[in-house]
């Protein structure tokens, strides 16, 4: 295949005469059409701009009280999704009710299951103090009441009644022995017996023992060992009596404490009156109290506790077993107005459903009813929980605790280690507490549809989808009400205000980062950003009122710090390091156009696109998906092409021909079929042998029919190649041929309007291939006439002309050689 | 009539607060005090016969003889010591120990000779059998009550005072007794 490099201007055909005008390159906002100064005479934009749909379901999905109808708010980051799900729950939650409170309380049948008390909302702090009071006045009363002159006597008796019944008992063996001259000895450590002298009430001494006759001395044995059976039986007898002591002593406790605990208890169920489960709980307490009036008398501190003298082992100190009559307050509402809304920053497991903590004691962890620990699940109920989507799914089983939360409806505080068993301690199983809330999960829309596709319980359980638009139209309002917003982000930021110039070409960047001229980008965040960062550049110029030059250099110098990367890739083509021809012709070859988005920042580069043909078997190679250096979609655009040139130059022969495409020296992988017109234009060019103009860039996808489609990305790829002319210095040859479809998406920064105005540069919409092929060689590319035939010297004339060669230089090749297709075996 | 030395009969691991009370009316009265232990010579005469067996709480007879028997009475005067030091601990008082072996109502009775005031203290037991011993010093019932409020200021763990002498030396003793320990007490708070 021949290829040329012509210097030198060509005939600029028909279709290159439609080049764009500069007021088709960049819908500008006038700034004369509004009617203020600056921004400080707007009034603030409160409503949402252009999510009305997102609204609609929002408020939709607060306003049905049914189960499953929780929200997902699903857009792209930046459309300012939470603040609008905050501001309408705002709106909402003061009108409604203000929750209960809810406390947890020691249970007194299962201890390691705490109950949970629902109390009206602010009830909950009095109640804990209530408590608190009444503790306080038992540890007064309770031991005043064994103060009384009444108890001690009684407890003398109970005291001397087991006292005596212990003597008596001995008493009595002691007697019995004493009238067989026997004396009973309190040793050390128990009793004894010992024969006695027979003139003196004193032990007879071993000696003296040893001297009397052995029969005495065996009567003495035999009488001393019935004594010893008589006093063990005796003995065995005495925890009998020492347990039915006790039993007397815990009844008398009980007697004497029931009136003082009894009417201090009533004092406080009266306040309770109407809540029937707390007044439960209140009579619990009063019978624990009773059963354990010991703990409300403090020992001393370093004396052993006793009971008739017996050392009683050191039981949990007095404090501790208090902690039982406390009350926990989980949620509190005195301070509300109206139903809470909860923002989890962090759902974890634990933070969503409560945890439950443990302290050191003695070595061991241990825990009690009044470390169970709400969870934002407990804050937000009755109420809005607003969750991050993304957060919720990567946190463990954060995702699987909430979905039990809303299936069950209830809350069951439980520590992630308890719930895989990490922590075998003592733990405890809280009653769980009803859950009526609704959830706001705020993600990203592939989070929606992936949770929908892949989890069956999600679309069960958030029914309501609030989806956020990226972009409004741009009718004539919407830049007025773009201005309002931008007044009140202003304001809402304490930065200056902007005149109505700096408005306007905030709104021309709206349109921009929409990527569409009839479009407003409804990317909240990123036009913040921009009116922080136009302050910033207002203050660094000493003005007061930010300025249209103000958002311009914050614009420009936003594109230069991410630029870093975009101008390695242009210094590389002025350097010649990656070779882009800017003038001249050759055939097939083609500028191409890529948009590379790195970190968020998106820039257009040239390409360089070249096809080389042959004789072959009708296939066209698609140099990178060999080297698979291509993506799908770019591999179907080049097979589109095979389709295109079948069907359009031999449909009556055999599509003889070998092709391959390549975009040089891309190293990276090429994705998409945005550059499929341009290899289809670098196909024909060497089919048909015409030279292409190097000072054009293209861009469009193409389908089998021929007509050029619309890409995106089109005002990077044209400023990029823009900015690669520029460099090199503007000829008034160079331009961009791009999709007819995409002339409603120019949004072109200035420059590239300018040089267009000063007819340094153009932009040619191009429908069809034709229209294309011919901008780009400067050749008619030829109808079909009555008999068929394309025009002779036209681009398709020379394509068809050039394939039916191939076609008969094959078969003649076939004819020439019938060896080779016996060889080949005979086909059936 | 002052009392110048106090005698309390000890018991090991008993009234450790009554011991520290009895110091301090000692060193409010500013008294002498005299831990007095008694060794029981039947018990060791008990101890000495070939079959000599003692039954505790666990309900069983177990072996005994004159050595273990020997050494705790031992350990248990070395408890009394000790007790009755850290009661004296930190007062100002002059304190002394003493083991005494022997006939208990024998030593009983030498020791109300000595002192002017003889504490005993222990447990209803050791009442009982002292009160049985020494009948003939029992103190008659027109000083009881004040012998009662003494034992409470006392904090209420003496079971008995012994006092050697007819009952009208008994009543201005305890008269000049009561005045000295409230004296004492008001010192101790600061109330005059």
């Amino acid at each position: 295949m021949g290829s040329s490099q012509i210097e030198g201007k060509r005939q600029v055909p028909a279709a290159a005469s439609r080049s764009l005008k500069p007021e088709d390159l960049c819908r500008r906002c006038d700034p004369a059409r509004f009617d203020f100064k600056t921004t400080d005479d707007l009034v603030d934009f409160v409503e949402a701009l252009g999510q009305a749909r997102a609204v609609d379901a929002i408020r939709f999905g607060m306003g049905i009280r049914r189960d499953g109808f929780n929200i997902f708010a699903m857009g792209p980051e930046g459309l300012g999704r939470h603040a609008l799900v905050r501001k309408l729950l705002e709106q909402q939650a003061p009108g409604e009710q203000v929750p209960s409170d809810w406390c947890y309380v020691f249970n007194f049948e299962t201890p390691h299951k705490p109950r949970a008390l629902r109390l009206p909302p602010g009830r909950a702090a009095k109640f804990r103090q209530d408590m608190a009071h009444l503790v306080e006045d038992l540890r007064v009363g309770i031991p005043a009441a064994f103060e009384t002159d009444e108890y001690r006597t009684r407890l003398a008796e109970i005291e001397t009644e087991f006292n005596d019944r212990q003597a008596k008992a001995i008493g009595e063996i002691g007697e019995r022995a004493r009238s067989r001259r026997i004396a009973l000895l309190r040793t050390p450590a128990g009793f004894g017996f010992a024969p006695m002298q027979k003139d003196k009430d004193e032990v007879l001494e071993p000696e003296e023992f040893r001297k009397l006759p052995e029969p005495d001395q065996h009567r003495m044995q035999e009488d001393i060992e019935s004594l010893q059976e008589e006093l063990e039986r005796a003995v065995h007898e005495m925890p009998k009596w020492r347990r039915e002591a006790q039993r007397k002593l815990r009844e008398l406790n009980r007697e004497v404490t029931s009136a003082s605990v009894g009417s201090l208890m009533e004092e406080i169920k009266a306040e309770y009156e109407a809540l029937p489960e707390v007044r439960a709980h209140l009579g619990a307490v009063q019978n624990d109290v009773l059963d354990h009036v010991e703990i409300f008398q403090q020992p001393k501190e370093g004396e052993q506790p006793t009971l008739f003298g017996i050392p009683l082992p050191r039981a949990e100190s007095g404090e501790s077993l208090l902690r039982r009559y406390e009350v926990n307050v989980l949620i509190e509402r005195s301070a509300d107005k109206g139903a809470p809304i909860i923002y989890e920053d962090n759902p974890s497991h634990d933070n969503l459903v409560g945890r439950i903590e443990h302290v050191a004691k003695m070595g061991t962890l241990v825990t009690d009813f009044t470390l169970i620990k709400a969870g934002a699940l407990h804050r937000a109920n009755g109420g809005y929980l607003v969750l991050d989507a993304l957060k919720v799914l990567t946190q463990p089983f954060a995702w699987e605790a909430l979905k039990r939360a809303l299936r069950s409806r209830e809350i069951r505080a439980e520590s992630l280690g308890q719930m895989l068993s990490l922590v075998s301690t003592v733990s405890l199983e809280p009653e769980p507490i009803p859950l009526d809330l609704k959830v706001v999960l705020v993600g990203q829309r592939i989070f929606y549809y992936l949770l929908h596709a892949y989890d069956p319980e999600f679309g069960g359980l958030f029914k309501v989808v609030a989806d956020f638009e990226d972009d409004m139209a741009r009718d004539p309002d919407a830049d007025s009400l773009y201005a309002r917003v931008v007044a009140t982000m202003a304001r809402a930021d304490k930065l200056r205000p902007l005149d109505r110039a700096a408005v306007a070409r905030a709104i021309e960047h709206g349109a921009r980062v929409a990527g569409d001229t009839e479009k407003l980008s409804m990317q909240m965040h990123d036009l913040a950003d921009l009116l922080r960062e136009s302050d910033h550049w207002a203050a660094t110029a000493g003005r007061t009122v930010t300025a249209a030059e103000d958002v311009e250099r914050a614009i420009r110098a936003r594109q230069e710090r991410v630029g870093r990367i975009r101008q390695r890739l242009q210094e590389e083509i002025s350097r010649g390091t990656l070779l882009i021809d800017t003038v001249g012709e050759r055939a097939g070859q083609v500028n191409g156009l890529s948009v590379a988005t790195l970190g968020g920042f998106s820039f257009g580069m040239p390409h360089r696109i070249t096809a080389r043909v042959r004789l072959g078997g009708g296939k066209v190679i698609d140099i990178e998906r060999e080297a698979e250096l291509g993506g799908p979609i770019h591999s179907k655009g080049v097979l589109i092409l095979s389709g295109y040139i079948a069907g359009r130059y031999a449909a009556k022969t055999p599509l003889s021909l070998a092709a391959s495409l390549v975009f040089e020296q891309s190293y990276g992988g090429i994705e998409g079929d945005s550059a499929s017109s341009a290899e289809l234009y670098a196909l024909l060019s060497a089919l048909a042998e015409a030279p292409v103009r190097q000072a054009l860039a293209v861009t469009g996808s193409v389908n089998q029919h021929g007509d050029v489609q619309a890409i995106g990305g089109v005002n990077e790829k044209i400023e990029g190649f823009f900015d690669v002319c520029a460099s090199r210095g503007l000829t008034g040859e160079q331009g961009v041929l791009i999709p007819a479809a995409n002339v409603k998406h120019l949004m072109l920064k200035h420059e590239v309007v300018e040089a267009v105005s000063a007819g340094k540069f153009h932009i040619y919409p191009v429908a069809n291939v034709d229209e294309g092929i011919e901008i780009l060689t400067g050749v008619p590319a030829g109808q079909r006439d009555a008999l068929g035939q394309f025009s002779e010297g036209s681009i398709n004339g020379r394509v068809e002309q050039r394939l039916a060669e191939f076609a008969e230089r094959l078969r003649s090749f076939g004819r020439s050689t019938p060896e080779r297709k016996l060889a080949r075996g005979p086909k059936p | 009539m002052s009392i110048r030395r106090i005698t309390v009969v000890q018991e090991p691991a008993r009234g450790t607060r009554a011991l520290d009370a009895v110091a301090e009316a000692a060193a409010a009265l500013e008294a002498e005090l005299l831990g007095l232990f008694l060794e029981d010579v039947e018990l060791l005469h008990f101890a000495g016969l070939p079959f000599a067996r003692e039954i505790g709480a666990s309900a069983r007879p177990r072996g005994l003889d004159v050595q273990t028997m020997e050494r705790r009475l031992r350990s248990q005067a070395q408890e009394a010591r000790r007790a009755l030091a850290a009661a004296a601990e930190g007062k100002p008082v002059r304190w002394s120990f003493r083991v005494e072996r022997g006939s208990v109502p024998a030593q009983l009775r030498k020791a109300l000779g000595d002192a002017d005031l003889v504490i005993l203290l222990g447990d209803g037991e050791s009442r009982r059998r002292s009160a049985a011993l020494l009948s003939a010093a029992e103190f008659s019932s027109a000083v009881a009550p004040a012998l009662e409020r003494l034992a409470r200021a006392l904090a209420g763990d003496v079971y008995r005072v012994q006092l050697d002498a007819d009952e009208e030396a008994i009543a201005k003793l305890l008269r000049e007794l009561w005045r000295g320990a409230a004296g004492a007490e008001a010192e101790r708070t600061g109330r005059k």
